[in-house]
Protein backbone atom coordinates (compact mmCIF):
# COMPACT_ATOMS: atom_id res chain seq x y z
CA UNK A 1 0.00 0.00 0.00
CA UNK A 2 1.23 3.78 0.66
CA UNK A 3 4.97 2.22 0.38
CA UNK A 4 6.81 5.20 -1.15
CA UNK A 5 9.10 2.37 -2.96
CA UNK A 6 6.49 1.21 -5.14
CA UNK A 7 7.65 2.98 -7.93
CA UNK A 8 10.86 1.84 -7.92
CA UNK A 9 10.05 -1.69 -7.12
CA UNK A 10 7.85 -2.22 -10.25
CA UNK A 11 10.90 -1.09 -12.26
CA UNK A 12 13.07 -3.43 -10.85
CA UNK A 13 10.73 -6.25 -12.15
CA UNK A 14 10.88 -5.12 -15.26
CA UNK A 15 14.68 -5.09 -15.00
CA UNK A 16 15.30 -8.45 -13.29
CA UNK A 17 15.70 -10.50 -16.86
CA UNK A 18 18.66 -8.22 -18.16
CA UNK A 19 19.82 -7.75 -14.40
CA UNK A 20 19.70 -11.54 -14.55
CA UNK A 21 21.91 -11.74 -18.07
CA UNK A 22 23.88 -9.01 -16.84
CA UNK A 23 25.41 -11.57 -13.58
CA UNK A 24 25.04 -14.61 -15.83
CA UNK A 25 27.75 -12.80 -17.94
CA UNK A 26 29.84 -12.52 -14.60
CA UNK A 27 29.86 -15.36 -12.97
CA UNK A 28 28.94 -18.09 -15.56
CA UNK A 29 26.64 -20.41 -14.21
CA UNK A 30 22.73 -20.15 -13.78
CA UNK A 31 22.88 -20.75 -10.11
CA UNK A 32 25.66 -18.10 -8.57
CA UNK A 33 24.14 -15.37 -11.05
CA UNK A 34 20.89 -15.63 -9.76
CA UNK A 35 22.27 -15.38 -5.82
CA UNK A 36 24.15 -12.44 -7.54
CA UNK A 37 21.20 -10.80 -8.10
CA UNK A 38 18.94 -11.65 -5.21
CA UNK A 39 21.66 -9.94 -2.78
CA UNK A 40 21.99 -7.33 -5.18
CA UNK A 41 18.15 -6.77 -5.32
CA UNK A 42 18.30 -6.60 -1.46
CA UNK A 43 21.26 -4.31 -1.16
CA UNK A 44 19.80 -2.06 -3.35
CA UNK A 45 16.40 -1.72 -1.70
CA UNK A 46 17.88 -1.70 1.75
CA UNK A 47 20.01 1.53 0.58
CA UNK A 48 17.19 2.53 -1.53
CA UNK A 49 17.46 6.54 -0.45
CA UNK A 50 20.88 6.20 -1.93
CA UNK A 51 19.52 6.19 -5.26
CA UNK A 52 19.27 9.61 -6.88
CA UNK A 53 15.61 9.78 -8.36
CA UNK A 54 16.42 11.09 -12.24
CA UNK A 55 19.40 9.05 -12.55
CA UNK A 56 19.22 5.32 -14.15
CA UNK A 57 18.15 2.65 -12.56
CA UNK A 58 19.69 -0.05 -14.29
CA UNK A 59 22.85 1.76 -13.87
CA UNK A 60 22.68 2.33 -10.04
CA UNK A 61 21.78 -1.63 -10.39
CA UNK A 62 24.39 -3.16 -12.56
CA UNK A 63 27.10 -1.17 -10.31
CA UNK A 64 25.83 -2.51 -6.87
CA UNK A 65 25.63 -6.25 -8.79
CA UNK A 66 29.29 -5.28 -10.19
CA UNK A 67 30.87 -4.58 -6.59
CA UNK A 68 29.22 -7.49 -4.92
CA UNK A 69 31.05 -10.02 -7.55
CA UNK A 70 34.08 -7.75 -7.47
CA UNK A 71 34.13 -8.15 -3.49
CA UNK A 72 33.28 -12.15 -3.18
CA UNK A 73 35.82 -12.65 -6.59
CA UNK A 74 38.54 -10.97 -3.88
CA UNK A 75 37.40 -13.08 -0.86
CA UNK A 76 37.42 -15.86 -2.90
CA UNK A 77 41.15 -15.14 -4.28
CA UNK A 78 42.13 -14.31 -0.28
CA UNK A 79 40.67 -17.93 0.62
CA UNK A 80 42.13 -19.60 -2.26
CA UNK A 81 45.89 -18.22 -1.54
CA UNK A 82 45.18 -19.34 1.98
CA UNK A 83 44.42 -22.66 1.72
CA UNK A 84 45.18 -23.40 -1.96
CA UNK A 85 42.59 -25.68 -2.62
CA UNK A 86 41.30 -23.91 -5.94
CA UNK A 87 38.46 -22.79 -4.56
CA UNK A 88 38.40 -20.12 -6.67
CA UNK A 89 37.50 -21.99 -9.61
CA UNK A 90 34.69 -23.44 -8.30
CA UNK A 91 32.85 -20.24 -6.87
CA UNK A 92 33.42 -18.08 -10.05
CA UNK A 93 31.56 -20.63 -11.45
CA UNK A 94 33.87 -18.77 -13.96
CA UNK A 95 35.59 -21.83 -15.02
CA UNK A 96 34.47 -22.37 -17.83
CA UNK A 97 33.24 -25.98 -17.14
CA UNK A 98 30.81 -24.99 -15.35
CA UNK A 99 29.26 -22.39 -17.16
CA UNK A 100 29.03 -24.50 -20.11
CA UNK A 101 28.09 -27.58 -18.73
CA UNK A 102 24.56 -25.05 -17.33
CA UNK A 103 24.79 -24.19 -20.84
CA UNK A 104 26.28 -25.95 -23.27
CA UNK A 105 24.83 -23.22 -26.15
CA UNK A 106 27.23 -20.58 -24.91
CA UNK A 107 30.15 -23.01 -25.63
CA UNK A 108 33.20 -21.67 -27.25
CA UNK A 109 32.05 -18.19 -26.29
CA UNK A 110 30.99 -19.12 -22.82
CA UNK A 111 34.45 -20.94 -21.81
CA UNK A 112 36.82 -17.28 -23.22
CA UNK A 113 34.30 -15.08 -21.33
CA UNK A 114 34.83 -17.56 -17.94
CA UNK A 115 38.50 -17.05 -19.11
CA UNK A 116 38.81 -13.23 -19.39
CA UNK A 117 40.14 -11.35 -16.27
CA UNK A 118 36.94 -10.32 -13.77
CA UNK A 119 37.96 -6.39 -15.01
CA UNK A 120 37.70 -7.49 -18.63
CA UNK A 121 34.65 -9.53 -18.47
CA UNK A 122 32.79 -6.45 -16.82
CA UNK A 123 33.85 -4.28 -19.61
CA UNK A 124 32.12 -6.82 -22.35
CA UNK A 125 29.52 -7.26 -20.69
CA UNK A 126 28.59 -3.62 -20.16
CA UNK A 127 28.94 -2.76 -23.85
CA UNK A 128 28.85 -5.76 -26.13
CA UNK A 129 26.10 -7.62 -24.02
CA UNK A 130 23.82 -4.75 -22.39
CA UNK A 131 24.37 -2.49 -25.35
CA UNK A 132 25.54 0.28 -22.39
CA UNK A 133 27.57 3.65 -23.94
CA UNK A 134 30.67 3.88 -23.39
CA UNK A 135 29.83 6.33 -20.84
CA UNK A 136 27.40 4.75 -19.22
CA UNK A 137 29.37 1.50 -18.32
CA UNK A 138 32.58 3.58 -17.22
CA UNK A 139 29.88 4.99 -14.73
CA UNK A 140 28.93 1.46 -14.11
CA UNK A 141 32.40 0.18 -13.04
CA UNK A 142 33.58 3.35 -11.28
CA UNK A 143 36.53 4.00 -13.99
CA UNK A 144 37.49 6.91 -16.60
CA UNK A 145 36.35 5.95 -19.90
CA UNK A 146 40.06 5.29 -20.90
CA UNK A 147 40.41 2.89 -18.98
CA UNK A 148 36.83 1.13 -19.34
CA UNK A 149 37.75 1.28 -23.64
CA UNK A 150 41.15 -0.56 -22.99
CA UNK A 151 39.64 -3.37 -21.16
CA UNK A 152 36.85 -3.68 -23.15
CA UNK A 153 39.73 -3.73 -26.30
CA UNK A 154 41.43 -6.24 -24.49
CA UNK A 155 38.45 -8.59 -23.69
CA UNK A 156 37.30 -8.18 -26.77
CA UNK A 157 40.36 -9.13 -28.37
CA UNK A 158 40.44 -12.56 -26.51
CA UNK A 159 36.87 -13.21 -27.75
CA UNK A 160 37.99 -12.79 -31.12
CA UNK A 161 40.48 -15.32 -30.64
CA UNK A 162 38.37 -17.63 -29.65
CA UNK A 163 35.71 -17.65 -31.53
CA UNK A 164 37.67 -17.46 -34.57
CA UNK A 165 40.77 -19.54 -33.47
CA UNK A 166 38.40 -22.85 -34.02
CA UNK A 167 37.36 -25.34 -31.56
CA UNK A 168 39.26 -25.54 -28.74
CA UNK B 1 46.68 6.30 -40.48
CA UNK B 2 46.80 2.57 -38.86
CA UNK B 3 43.90 1.26 -36.56
CA UNK B 4 44.04 -0.40 -33.71
CA UNK B 5 41.45 -2.85 -32.20
CA UNK B 6 40.36 0.50 -29.85
CA UNK B 7 39.66 2.19 -32.20
CA UNK B 8 37.93 -0.32 -34.32
CA UNK B 9 36.22 -1.19 -31.31
CA UNK B 10 34.75 1.79 -31.16
CA UNK B 11 34.10 2.55 -34.44
CA UNK B 12 31.75 -1.26 -33.92
CA UNK B 13 29.95 0.07 -30.89
CA UNK B 14 28.83 3.73 -32.25
CA UNK B 15 31.31 5.69 -30.09
CA UNK B 16 33.60 7.32 -32.94
CA UNK B 17 32.38 10.69 -34.24
CA UNK B 18 31.11 11.07 -37.88
CA UNK B 19 34.32 12.18 -39.32
CA UNK B 20 36.56 9.66 -37.72
CA UNK B 21 34.45 7.39 -39.10
CA UNK B 22 33.95 7.81 -42.38
CA UNK B 23 37.82 8.25 -42.56
CA UNK B 24 37.58 4.59 -41.13
CA UNK B 25 35.08 3.48 -44.00
CA UNK B 26 36.88 4.56 -46.60
CA UNK B 27 39.83 2.69 -45.41
CA UNK B 28 37.97 -0.47 -44.93
CA UNK B 29 37.07 0.01 -48.29
CA UNK B 30 40.33 -0.14 -49.74
CA UNK B 31 41.73 -2.35 -46.81
CA UNK B 32 40.61 -6.18 -47.12
CA UNK B 33 42.58 -7.17 -44.10
CA UNK B 34 41.41 -4.43 -41.36
CA UNK B 35 37.62 -4.88 -43.31
CA UNK B 36 38.05 -8.62 -42.28
CA UNK B 37 39.67 -7.88 -38.62
CA UNK B 38 36.58 -5.41 -37.71
CA UNK B 39 33.83 -8.32 -39.55
CA UNK B 40 35.44 -10.73 -36.70
CA UNK B 41 34.77 -8.53 -34.12
CA UNK B 42 31.42 -7.78 -35.36
CA UNK B 43 30.70 -11.80 -35.39
CA UNK B 44 31.66 -12.12 -32.14
CA UNK B 45 29.99 -9.46 -30.70
CA UNK B 46 26.74 -10.71 -32.31
CA UNK B 47 27.44 -13.96 -30.82
CA UNK B 48 28.08 -13.26 -27.67
CA UNK B 49 24.79 -11.66 -27.46
CA UNK B 50 23.05 -14.61 -28.83
CA UNK B 51 24.87 -17.00 -26.21
CA UNK B 52 23.52 -14.29 -23.34
CA UNK B 53 20.02 -14.07 -25.17
CA UNK B 54 18.10 -16.67 -23.65
CA UNK B 55 18.72 -15.45 -20.33
CA UNK B 56 16.03 -12.70 -20.47
CA UNK B 57 13.12 -15.42 -22.03
CA UNK B 58 13.50 -17.51 -19.20
CA UNK B 59 11.12 -17.19 -16.46
CA UNK B 60 11.70 -15.25 -13.78
CA UNK B 61 13.09 -17.16 -10.39
CA UNK B 62 9.83 -16.45 -8.24
CA UNK B 63 12.41 -15.47 -4.87
CA UNK B 64 13.92 -12.68 -6.92
CA UNK B 65 10.77 -11.47 -7.52
CA UNK B 66 10.14 -12.12 -3.73
CA UNK B 67 12.78 -9.76 -2.79
CA UNK B 68 12.32 -7.34 -4.92
CA UNK B 69 8.63 -6.86 -3.75
CA UNK B 70 9.74 -7.82 -0.10
CA UNK B 71 12.80 -6.23 0.97
CA UNK B 72 12.71 -3.60 3.02
CA UNK B 73 13.61 -0.27 2.27
CA UNK B 74 15.47 2.55 3.95
CA UNK B 75 12.88 5.13 2.51
CA UNK B 76 11.43 7.21 5.19
CA UNK B 77 7.81 6.82 5.28
CA UNK B 78 5.40 9.77 5.01
CA UNK B 79 4.96 11.40 8.54
CA UNK B 80 0.71 10.74 8.27
CA UNK B 81 -0.60 7.90 6.25
CA UNK B 82 -4.31 7.72 6.35
CA UNK B 83 -6.17 4.53 6.80
CA UNK B 84 -8.28 3.11 4.28
CA UNK B 85 -11.03 2.79 6.11
CA UNK B 86 -11.08 6.25 7.57
CA UNK B 87 -9.64 7.58 3.70
CA UNK B 88 -10.86 11.13 2.97
CA UNK B 89 -12.70 11.34 6.37
CA UNK B 90 -13.69 14.94 6.96
CA UNK B 91 -16.32 15.53 10.19
CA UNK B 92 -17.98 17.83 7.90
CA UNK B 93 -19.75 15.17 5.86
CA UNK B 94 -21.03 13.71 8.85
CA UNK B 95 -22.47 16.55 10.34
CA UNK B 96 -25.99 16.19 9.33
CA UNK B 97 -27.89 13.71 7.80
CA UNK B 98 -28.68 9.96 8.50
CA UNK B 99 -25.96 9.02 5.58
CA UNK B 100 -23.34 10.82 7.48
CA UNK B 101 -24.48 9.45 11.42
CA UNK B 102 -23.89 5.67 9.28
CA UNK B 103 -20.49 6.44 8.34
CA UNK B 104 -20.23 7.71 11.77
CA UNK B 105 -21.14 4.76 13.21
CA UNK B 106 -19.25 2.61 11.03
CA UNK B 107 -15.95 4.80 11.77
CA UNK B 108 -16.46 4.38 15.75
CA UNK B 109 -17.65 0.41 15.44
CA UNK B 110 -14.11 -0.11 13.26
CA UNK B 111 -11.99 2.21 15.90
CA UNK B 112 -10.41 0.89 19.03
CA UNK B 113 -11.38 3.27 21.48
CA UNK B 114 -14.39 5.65 20.95
CA UNK B 115 -13.37 9.20 21.53
CA UNK B 116 -15.90 10.79 19.70
CA UNK B 117 -19.62 11.13 19.92
CA UNK B 118 -22.62 13.08 18.51
CA UNK B 119 -24.19 15.72 20.67
CA UNK B 120 -27.59 16.46 21.10
CA UNK B 121 -27.59 18.81 18.27
CA UNK B 122 -25.63 16.24 16.23
CA UNK B 123 -22.06 17.73 16.32
CA UNK B 124 -19.51 15.68 16.60
CA UNK B 125 -17.62 16.25 19.94
CA UNK B 126 -14.79 14.69 21.85
CA UNK B 127 -15.31 11.89 24.46
CA UNK B 128 -13.32 10.52 26.90
CA UNK B 129 -10.06 10.64 26.82
CA UNK B 130 -9.54 12.66 23.97
CA UNK B 131 -12.37 15.37 26.10
CA UNK B 132 -10.12 15.02 29.31
CA UNK B 133 -6.54 15.75 27.23
CA UNK B 134 -8.28 18.57 25.65
CA UNK B 135 -9.71 20.33 29.10
CA UNK B 136 -6.84 19.66 31.23
CA UNK B 137 -3.33 18.54 28.83
CA UNK B 138 -0.67 21.55 27.77
CA UNK B 139 1.26 21.27 24.69
CA UNK B 140 4.26 22.24 27.26
CA UNK B 141 4.01 19.20 29.47
CA UNK B 142 2.96 16.30 26.59
CA UNK B 143 2.30 13.28 28.10
CA UNK B 144 -0.37 10.34 27.72
CA UNK B 145 -2.04 9.14 24.83
CA UNK B 146 -3.35 12.67 23.32
CA UNK B 147 -0.92 14.91 21.79
CA UNK B 148 -2.16 18.69 22.21
CA UNK B 149 -0.39 21.27 19.16
CA UNK B 150 -1.49 24.52 19.04
CA UNK B 151 -4.31 26.45 21.49
CA UNK B 152 -5.71 29.50 20.75
CA UNK B 153 -8.85 31.72 20.20
CA UNK B 154 -10.48 31.77 17.76
CA UNK B 155 -12.70 34.82 15.93
CA UNK B 156 -15.85 34.08 17.20
CA UNK B 157 -14.33 33.62 21.02
CA UNK B 158 -14.51 29.83 21.36
CA UNK B 159 -11.02 28.29 22.29
CA UNK B 160 -9.78 25.76 19.93
CA UNK B 161 -7.01 23.41 20.51
CA UNK B 162 -5.35 20.97 17.69
CA UNK B 163 -4.87 17.15 18.67
CA UNK B 164 -3.34 14.00 17.38
CA UNK B 165 -4.29 11.25 19.68
CA UNK B 166 -2.30 7.95 19.81
CA UNK B 167 -2.85 5.12 17.04
CA UNK B 168 -4.39 2.75 19.99
CA UNK B 169 -6.91 5.42 20.26
CA UNK B 170 -8.46 6.03 16.92
CA UNK B 171 -5.40 7.88 15.91
CA UNK B 172 -7.11 10.67 14.84
CA UNK B 173 -5.50 14.30 14.19
CA UNK B 174 -7.97 17.11 14.12
CA UNK B 175 -8.81 20.74 15.45
CA UNK B 176 -11.93 20.92 18.29
CA UNK B 177 -13.18 24.60 19.61
CA UNK B 178 -15.01 24.56 23.14
CA UNK B 179 -18.94 25.13 22.04
CA UNK B 180 -21.30 25.05 24.72
CA UNK B 181 -19.33 23.46 27.55
CA UNK B 182 -18.19 20.30 25.28
CA UNK B 183 -14.82 20.52 22.71
CA UNK B 184 -16.93 20.40 19.21
CA UNK B 185 -14.46 18.59 16.59
CA UNK B 186 -14.05 20.85 14.18
CA UNK B 187 -11.73 18.54 11.46
CA UNK B 188 -10.15 15.80 12.01
CA UNK B 189 -8.83 13.21 9.85
CA UNK B 190 -7.72 9.71 10.80
CA UNK B 191 -3.44 8.97 10.94
CA UNK B 192 -1.02 6.07 11.99
CA UNK B 193 -1.26 8.04 15.49
CA UNK B 194 1.72 8.51 17.05
CA UNK B 195 2.56 4.80 16.69
CA UNK B 196 5.67 3.78 18.75
CA UNK B 197 9.09 4.99 16.54
CA UNK B 198 8.06 4.52 13.34
CA UNK B 199 6.93 7.57 12.93
CA UNK B 200 8.19 11.05 12.48
CA UNK B 201 7.28 13.85 15.23
CA UNK B 202 3.43 13.87 15.09
CA UNK B 203 3.81 17.80 14.59
CA UNK B 204 5.37 17.34 11.30
CA UNK B 205 2.56 15.89 9.88
CA UNK B 206 -0.10 17.71 11.30
CA UNK B 207 -2.80 17.16 7.85
CA UNK B 208 -3.32 19.86 5.77
CA UNK B 209 -7.35 20.05 6.79
CA UNK B 210 -6.05 20.76 10.54
CA UNK B 211 -3.85 23.66 9.39
CA UNK B 212 -6.14 24.63 7.29
CA UNK B 213 -8.98 24.76 9.72
CA UNK B 214 -6.38 26.43 12.31
CA UNK B 215 -5.75 29.25 9.28
CA UNK B 216 -9.33 30.07 9.21
CA UNK B 217 -10.04 30.11 12.99
CA UNK B 218 -7.36 31.84 14.29
CA UNK B 219 -7.45 35.22 15.34
CA UNK B 220 -4.11 36.79 16.57
CA UNK B 221 -1.45 34.50 17.41
CA UNK B 222 -1.84 31.11 19.57
CA UNK B 223 -1.24 30.86 22.91
CA UNK B 224 2.14 30.61 24.39
CA UNK B 225 3.23 28.49 27.06
CA UNK B 226 1.90 30.61 30.17
CA UNK B 227 -1.38 31.68 28.22
CA UNK B 228 -2.35 28.16 27.78
CA UNK B 229 -1.34 27.11 31.02
CA UNK B 230 -3.96 30.26 32.47
CA UNK B 231 -6.37 29.48 30.07
CA UNK B 232 -6.49 25.81 31.17
CA UNK B 233 -6.43 27.25 34.41
CA UNK B 234 -9.28 29.51 33.84
CA UNK B 235 -11.57 26.57 32.63
CA UNK B 236 -11.21 27.82 29.33
CA UNK B 237 -14.02 30.49 29.89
Amino acid sequence: MNDPADALRQEMLALLPRLRRFARSLAGNPADADDLVQDTVERALKRLSTFETGTRLDSWMYRIAQNIWIDRRRAAKVRDAVSGDGELEHIAGAGGEAAAEAHVEVGRLGRAMAALPDEQRAAVALVLIEGMSYRDASAVLGVPQGTLTSRLARGRAALVQAVMGGPT
Amino acid sequence: MTYDDEMLGRYIDGEMDGRAAAALETALSRDPELAARVAEMRVMAMELRGAFAEVLSEDVPERLRAAVLSTPTDLVRPAVKRRSWFAGWRVPAFASGVAGAAGLALGLAVAPASVLALDDGGHLVARGALASALEGGLASEPGGATAIGVSFRSKDGAWCRSFETAADQAGLAGLACTSGGSWRIETAEATTGRARGDYAQASAGMPDAVRNAIAARIAGEPLDAAGERAARDGGWK
